[in-house]
């Protein structure tokens, strides 16, 4: 099923939607749970809840990209469930190792004032990323939207371990450069 | 920043990027693909593959705008079905849209999901699908080309507010008096000041059935279509409803249906999308003919302006206990 027909039936409040969702994206959603949640009980639960935002949020929505807008949803259901357990000190897992990554990037020491700075440290992420070469921006998002594993994402370039190391450490140190030349670090 | 902000920052980027890393993790079946291009059909060929009908029959064929923008790769023999006949100024100006939207931004590099695109008036966003100042120039370019006015932004109505649609707009009822079909749930959307595509459910009796209900007046540019097709596998008949009316049926192998009622100033047109029931029943002939005797083709919204409408709903919220 297309994905208007999809969203039509989130707007008219049938339950096929759900149905047909599962079908599409319900392995999509469940892999970025999986990644960041590394249980598949939480996973699961994670992509129901998924489909229950969805199904709060269209209508009003109508996203152009459904798979993106699910995508979104399920990280950030999935981040907030980590962050929980984590506080309950049963965090761990991959997730854990790519945020210590991330954690190069940046000083800690100061926040995010308001929204309006928020936003235009998100223009800078994006001019970030459209600076990188293709295959590095690729294995960027993997490893930091998708929270893929090293591994995976080299068996699937077929490069080895070390040279996604490699490409990750060194697209980090860019990163932080542009974040402390823009003040935010 | 600390590394939290960072990582609920990442999930912000574009959708390109995500759907750029999407595609090299291959988990899903059938990803969205932004750039189609429409085939355009000719009428005058497509109209040969007419089966059964007399010369002066003007099919579906006279509305069909060439290949669906939503097929995503997966239906490509799929038409789509215009709010005007060709040569018209709607089906005109749609099909200029539709080519240029083809064309434009093929990567989805400006794409985005965010609310507000602070560039360009939010009926340009939220009804037409722009999301750049340069496709809100086109659009605008386009319509005035063919002397066509821009619509409001759209109001979404949920099955609860639907009493406020109706009495508001002075239609009161999608169906006739002696309608044999019951509405048991609809939601939609008015586009001010007059237009609007409302999604009812249909009990006929002998089954549920999803429908699309699209009223358009000429002298807009039509925000949308609703049926997609395959001609070639739809049966086609003109009918006369109670009213006098003069109507265009199709019905498709899948079972779905489509109606319209083309008169001069306006369009009426209604999809009906399938069973809502499980298991589904099929759209018969003799089904879809109860349906399209059923609904009222006079029905004329009287204009209303965004605000009004917007302040009925809130005061109507403030109301509910």
């Amino acid at each position: 099923m297309d994905d208007r027909t999809i969203v039509d039936l989130y707007w008219r409040r049938s339950e096929e939607a759900i149905t047909q969702t599962d079908t599409k994206y319900g392995r999509y959603c469940y892999s970025i749970a999986y990644n960041i949640l590394s249980n598949q009980e939480d996973a699961e639960e994670s992509v129901s809840d998924t489909y229950m935002a969805a199904w709060n949020q269209l209508p009003p929505n109508k996203p152009s990209v459904l798979s993106t807008f699910l995508g979104r949803i399920t990280r950030n259901i999935s981040i907030s469930r980590w962050r929980s357990r984590s506080a309950q000190r049963r965090g761990g897992g991959e997730m854990t190792v790519t945020l210590n990554e991330l954690e190069e990037c940046v000083s800690n020491r100061q926040s995010i004032e308001n929204d309006y700075i928020a936003k235009e440290a998100l223009d800078v992420l994006n001019g970030f990323l459209e600076s990188l070469p293709d295959i590095d921006r690729v294995v960027f998002m993997r490893r930091y939207w998708y929270f893929d594993s090293i591994a995976n994402i080299a068996a699937s370039f077929g490069f080895s371990q070390g040279k996604v190391k490699s490409m990750l450490h060194r697209d980090r140190m860019k990163l932080k450069t542009l974040l402390q030349k823009e003040g935010y670090v | 920043m600390t590394t939290e902000e960072l990582t609920d920052l990442l999930g912000k980027v574009k959708d390109k990027y995500i759907l750029e890393a999407e595609t090299s993790r291959n988990c899903i079946k059938s990803k969205k693909t932004v750039n189609h291009r429409p085939i355009l059909i000719a009428a005058a060929a497509a109209a040969l593959l007419l089966v059964g009908c007399a010369a002066a029959f003007l099919g579906l064929e006279n509305f069909s705008m060439g290949e669906s923008p939503y097929n995503d790769g997966e239906q490509s023999d799929m038409v789509c079905i215009s709010q005007g006949k060709q040569n018209t100024a709607i089906q005109n100006a749609q099909k200029e849209w539709f080519a240029f939207q083809a064309d434009y931004d093929p990567d989805g590099t400006f794409s985005t999901n965010d609310d507000q695109i602070e560039e360009i008036p939010d009926n340009y966003e939220y009804n037409y699908g722009c999301y750049t100042r340069e496709m809100a120039d086109q659009l605008d370019a386009i319509a005035e080309k063919y002397n066509l006015k821009l619509l409001d932004t759209r109001i979404g109505f949920q099955p609860n507010q639907m009493p406020i649609f109706l009495e508001e707009t002075g239609i009161h009822t999608l169906l006739r008096e002696d309608s044999k079909v019951k509405i048991t749930g609809m939601t939609g959307m008015f586009y001010p000041p007059c237009n609007f595509r409302m999604m009812p459910t249909l009990d006929t009796g002998e089954g549920r059935f999803y429908s699309t209900v699209q009223y358009n007046d000429k002298a807009y540019f039509p925000p949308e279509n609703i049926f997609y097709t395959n001609l070639e596998q739809t049966k086609q008949w003109a009918h006369t409803a109670p009213d006098g009316t003069q109507l265009l049926l199709g019905l498709t192998e899948d079972g779905r249906g489509v109606i319209l009622a083309d008169f001069p100033d306006r369009i009426i047109s209604i999809a009906i999308e399938g069973s809502a029931d499980q298991p589904q029943k099929p759209l018969t002939e003799e089904i879809l003919q109860t349906i399209v005797d059923s609904f009222d083709y006079s029905i004329r919204p009287q204009n209303m302006d965004h605000q009004t409408i917007q302040n009925k709903l809130q005061e109507a919220e403030n109301m509910e206990p």
